[in-house]
């Protein structure tokens, strides 16, 4: 290698690599399959600030593989420079190794693919008049020569490993090659949605994707399905920033795949951050689902190393371990925000919204038509941005109505002021009629008494109905309609916020049936969640009215307790549990929380007195500590019966809770089978 | 045992004892009734261990014996003959052979030797009740009993029986019913008794016209004998509160409002109360009550006034609703009066004209508005 880069900067925009560099790049194998082809090629067409990447593929690339971009182009000397070894536009020293802020910096790609196939490549830079082509078949340098074209680069690559038979032996099918060179495409649209893409397969256009951004392209690539799903995560953690979307359950897979990380846009893998979003969602994700997940970290270049091994599919972190965090606490907060919202990331999935064309479908593989991003917007304005913009004078209430949380209170407004209205596919609250009735009759219960919806908002206001746009295919099993029609018959309180298709199970879970299939709550620990936060709230803002009794319970403590007992009274009396000193050990009991069906207030008492004492939760502070205490002993149990009311109650009240999916110690409160689940068990699918 | 029998006199007998059988039961054979044949008497028995019942019918017998059978099952087959008369019989193998016209039908039964055996009683105390005035205080006082399992002296209705005077009391902590009869016919000592609530329901379903109940009360268990059956229970031991200390004596603000309207306004308006605390506000003012509801957390909210009678200050108190219905369904008069104090503290509830010989007040404790 010569260390001619400096003396040729002026000239094109190419440079050799000084030796050193060349060096400490660790030499290895950059074209491994078709699909790193084009990846360093769409490296080199990022780095030419292209704005336009067309990339076609002939038998997965194993014949041709072109890529097309719009960027700055190369002239002759640029092109020449380009197929020597090491030559890169984008390193000059050593020194600016680290700070890598380019994709390809290797500047080894070309002449490495150069080797292994044959390349033809036509090419105009910005400034020149006319352009070049160029040839070079397994390495052999052919002919330079002029040529026309508009400002870009196009890269031909053919015959790939056809002088490495051992090579070429080990690729696998053009199926599976094919797959890789989607995989990374999906990336790379990805990371670069302000950018337009396209991907042609032998001959015809599979991706077709116009800039958006970030969330537009995840809905391009995924089906429009997937907004309601995706939760956005934007954290910062020091100099680490990270933004993206992780997805609801409805995008959960049994297999990896639709996972993508990128630091800096670049993409990489790490095992270490997917278990970071593993456990973001902790309990909302079953062993063996893998969620879906698009996190940008943006960091300063010094804090990460790409240079560990030449494919760059890895990184290391300077400090992996804030990485991790900061990773862990944005898919925790985007979960937690989304719960807020009433948009839940599992099981209970929000309705599609309506832009009455109905849906674009759920073929992943297709890529979605212009339309659809003008309804994408609606959406980003029904969700609006995360917290920080909502601003503190808005109560939660409007958190959940724009989430599109069926909030019995501004149902009737919203239809008013006409505009989308996302509803709850998980809707617990509708006895679901039968879907023949068609959408204006499927609207919610509870708007039902407030004015009537013009005829062309009808269907914004409907409900999500089960045959459109499920991404459950209804093929001939019955459908969701169907099933609830028997349910929904047999005790019709029409336009009554009764659900009747609610049972107990074994006095201890709940089951009911919504329109994705079958939901379970476990009633205890749903109502701890409840009365977590209630109580917690009656402890900071809204006390809670207490029932007075006419026998004041006598309660005796261990004099180590008494001192417990005065420390949590006051807390206790906000959520109406009101205690009084009698004299030494003994204290009465002189009211108890409205509302709670507790059978034995001193036992009750007793209980908190013992959970709080054994709380090690340094977390919490001494009110969500008290809070739990209570929430704990205070909360049906198993065993406990509830009646048709109690449970709707119990349902309501926890979907109006702010984690109505995790109970204070973490375990979950719902669990969903869908009906997709129920078939697979039956072998229906 | 062999027997023959009208198919509408043993169903009438049948439904006599089946509702003491336990619904969820970890011993088997209480699920079962005992059939006991003696001569042309048919005896029926079945018991939960704490309540038992028994009954006795004249048949066409022509073998005795004994068996126990599944409550649920033949109560459901009887239902369904058509025939006028019915043979039952037991064979050696404890089943139960039904025989209607071309029907026959056979049951598993287990050996009366399983079956609980009635306890041994001793009566210490006997007196009578008119069977209206025992319906009356079962009724009244059985919705306020405490479910409380924990808690088990609420569990039941607190009997006092003195010389001419007959307390029956029940109360879950957050209401209170005590209704006087003082035409009680009793010259005995004192005493005091807390029956399980099931009994006395069970006796209720059991009196036929306008027979007396004739109790007779042991030391920890009661008999109740009736024209047809005869009920033993298990007395709940413990100690009853002290209810008489939390009638309040110096309630001086005074409604008085329609018992039926009142109920309409807080049916309508409890509509909109939080589902779970099911609180409704009484506005009390001069002249007008106004009864509001609201749910915080969902949403919504009722008010609706109402003309009433009030001498008072000013206030509000909170009710559980459900508790307030199911008071003024107690009231037989058509207004209602209420005694109230302070708005934590218990008001008195009671028909604006008290019944002849009967003395009947009913608690509610209000809920603390924060």
């Amino acid at each position: 290698m010569q260390s001619t880069g400096e003396r040729l900067l002026p000239m094109g925009r190419i440079q050799v690599l000084p030796e050193g560099v060349a060096n400490r790049i660790a030499a290895g194998e950059v074209v491994e399959r078709p699909a790193s082809v084009a990846k360093e090629l769409i490296e080199n067409a990022l780095d030419a600030e292209a704005t336009e990447i067309e990339i076609s593929v002939k038998r997965a690339g194993l014949d041709e593989l072109m890529v097309t971009d719009n960027g700055w182009g190369m002239d002759r000397e640029d092109v020449l420079l380009a197929f020597r070894r090491h030559a890169t536009s984008k390193i000059e020293t050593a020194k600016d190794l680290q700070f890598i802020t380019h994709l390809g910096f290797r500047g080894e790609a070309l002449p490495s693919i150069a080797s292994v196939a044959r390349v033809e490549v036509l090419s105009k830079r910005d400034d020149r008049d006319e352009g070049v082509r160029y040839q070079v078949d397994g390495g052999k340098a052919g002919e330079s020569m002029p040529a026309a074209r508009e400002r870009g680069t196009t890269i031909k690559i053919r015959s790939l490993f056809f002088n490495v038979p051992a090579r070429r032996k080990f690729l696998r099918t053009p199926a599976t090659e094919y797959g890789h060179i989607v995989t990374g495409f999906k990336r790379y649209a990805v990371a670069y949605p302000e950018l337009h893409w396209k991907l042609n397969k032998d001959g015809s256009e599979v991706y077709d994707l116009a800039p958006t951004d970030l969330r537009g392209r995840i809905l391009q690539l995924f089906g429009d399905e997937a907004a309601s799903h995706l939760h956005e995560v934007s954290e910062r953690s020091g100099d680490v920033v990270l933004s993206g979307y992780v997805g609801g359950e409805g995008l959960f897979k049994r297999s990896r795949g639709d996972q993508f990380l990128f630091v800096n846009r670049r993409p990489f893998q790490s095992s270490s951050l997917h278990h970071a979003v593993v456990n973001g969602f902790g309990p909302l994700i079953q062993p063996g689902e893998v969620p879906f997940y698009v996190l940008l970290l943006r960091l300063d270049p010094e804090e990460f190393d790409v240079n560990v091994h030449p494919a760059k599919h890895e990184v290391r972190f300077r400090d992996e371990s804030q990485v991790y965090r900061t990773v862990l606490m944005g898919v925790r907060g985007a979960l937690g925000v989304a719960i807020k919202k009433g948009d839940s990331p599992v099981k209970l999935r929000p309705a599609q919204v309506r832009d009455g064309r109905g849906y674009s479908g759920h073929d992943l593989m297709r890529p979605t038509p212009a339309g659809p991003r003008d309804h994408m917007r609606e959406l980003n304005l029904m969700y609006g941005p995360r917290g920080k913009k909502t601003g503190d004078s808005e109560d939660s209430s409007s958190h959940l109505r724009d989430a599109g949380f069926p909030d019995p209170r501004s149902d009737s407004e919203r239809q008013r002021q006409g505009g989308p209205v996302i509803g709850f596919s998980g809707d617990l609250s509708s006895t679901a009629e039968p879907s023949a009735a068609g959408p204006s009759s499927q609207q919610d219960h509870r708007s039902s008494h407030s004015q009537p919806v013009p005829a062309s908002q009808a269907p914004l206001a409907g409900k999500y109905d089960p045959h459109e746009g499920d991404p459950l295919p209804a093929g001939p099993a019955p459908d969701a309609g169907a099933l609830s029609h028997a349910a929904g018959e047999k005790e019709g309180r029409p336009g009554e916020g009764q659900r009747t298709n609610v049972w107990q199970l074994h006095r201890t879970y709940i089951l009911s049936q919504v329109k994705s299939g079958l939901v379970i709550i476990d009633q205890h620990v749903a109502h701890e969640r409840i009365l977590y936060e209630k109580a917690l709230a009656a402890m900071r803002d809204r006390p809670w009215n207490g029932q007075q009794l006419l026998f004041p319970v006598a309660v005796q403590v261990e004099p180590a307790d008494a001192a417990i007992l005065e420390e949590m009274r006051e807390g206790l009396a906000r959520t109406g549990l009101e205690i009084e000193p009698l004299s030494g050990r003994d204290w009465a009991i002189k009211s108890v929380p409205a509302g709670i069906r507790i059978k034995n207030e001193e036992k009750l008492l007793l209980e908190i007195v013992t959970d709080y004492r054994n709380q090690y939760e340094i977390r919490l502070d001494p009110q969500e500590r008290l809070a739990a205490s209570f929430a704990c002993k205070a909360a049906i149990k198993a065993g406990d019966p509830l009646n048709l009311d109690e449970m709707n109650a119990l349902i309501d009240e926890l979907f109006l809770t702010q984690y109505p999916f995790v109970c204070p110690h973490g375990r979950p409160v719902v669990v969903n089978l869908t009906l997709h689940d129920l078939h697979a068990l039956f072998g229906r699918e | 045992m062999r027997f023959t029998v009208s198919q509408a006199d043993f169903q009438e007998a049948f439904g006599s004892v089946a509702p003491v059988v336990p619904s969820k039961t970890t011993l088997p054979i209480l699920s079962n009734v005992l059939m006991e044949l003696e001569g042309n008497t048919l005896r029926l028995v079945a018991t939960d261990l704490d309540v038992s019942i028994l009954t006795e019918m004249e048949v066409q017998g022509e073998r005795d014996g004994s068996l126990s059978v599944p409550a649920k099952k033949i109560g459901d087959i009887i239902r369904e003959l058509e025939e006028l008369d019915i043979t039952l019989e037991a064979d050696e193998g404890n089943r139960l052979q039904i025989i209607a016209g071309e029907g026959s039908y056979q049951l598993p039964g287990i050996s009366s030797e399983d079956f609980p055996s009635l306890p041994e009683f001793e009566g210490a105390i006997e007196f009578s009740i008119p069977a209206e005035t025992f319906d009356r205080l079962v009724q009244r006082t059985s919705f306020a009993v405490s479910r409380d399992e924990l808690r088990p002296a609420l569990t039941g209705v607190f009997l006092q029986l003195r010389p001419g005077e007959l307390r029956a009391v029940s109360t879950d902590g957050h209401r209170l019913v005590r209704i006087i009869d003082s035409h009680f016919t009793y010259s005995g000592e004192p005493r005091e008794l807390i029956v399980p609530v099931k009994a006395l329901e069970m006796v209720r379903k059991n009196i036929i016209g306008d027979e007396d109940v004739k109790l007779i009360v042991g030391s920890n268990q009661l008999m109740a004998k009736m024209k047809h059956a005869t009920l033993y229970s298990r007395l709940i031991e413990g100690k009853y509160p002290h209810y008489e200390n939390v009638i309040p004596k110096d309630n001086s603000d005074r409604l008085i409002v329609s018992a039926d309207q009142l109920a309409r306004v807080v049916k309508r308006t409890q509509i909109f109360a939080n589902p779970i605390s099911r609180q409704v506000v009484f506005h009390l003012e001069r002249d007008q009550l106004i009864i509001q509801a609201e749910d915080v957390e969902l949403g919504g909210k009722g008010k609706e006034s109402l003309p009433a009678t009030y001498t008072g200050e000013d206030k509000q108190i909170g009710y559980n609703s459900a508790y307030v219905l199911e008071l003024l369904k107690q009231i037989e008069t058509d207004e209602v009066l209420f005694e109230l104090g302070s708005t934590t503290a218990a008001g008195i509830v009671r028909p604006t004209e008290p019944r002849e010989g009967e003395d009947f007040l009913m608690l509610i404790m209000p809920v603390r508005l924060n």
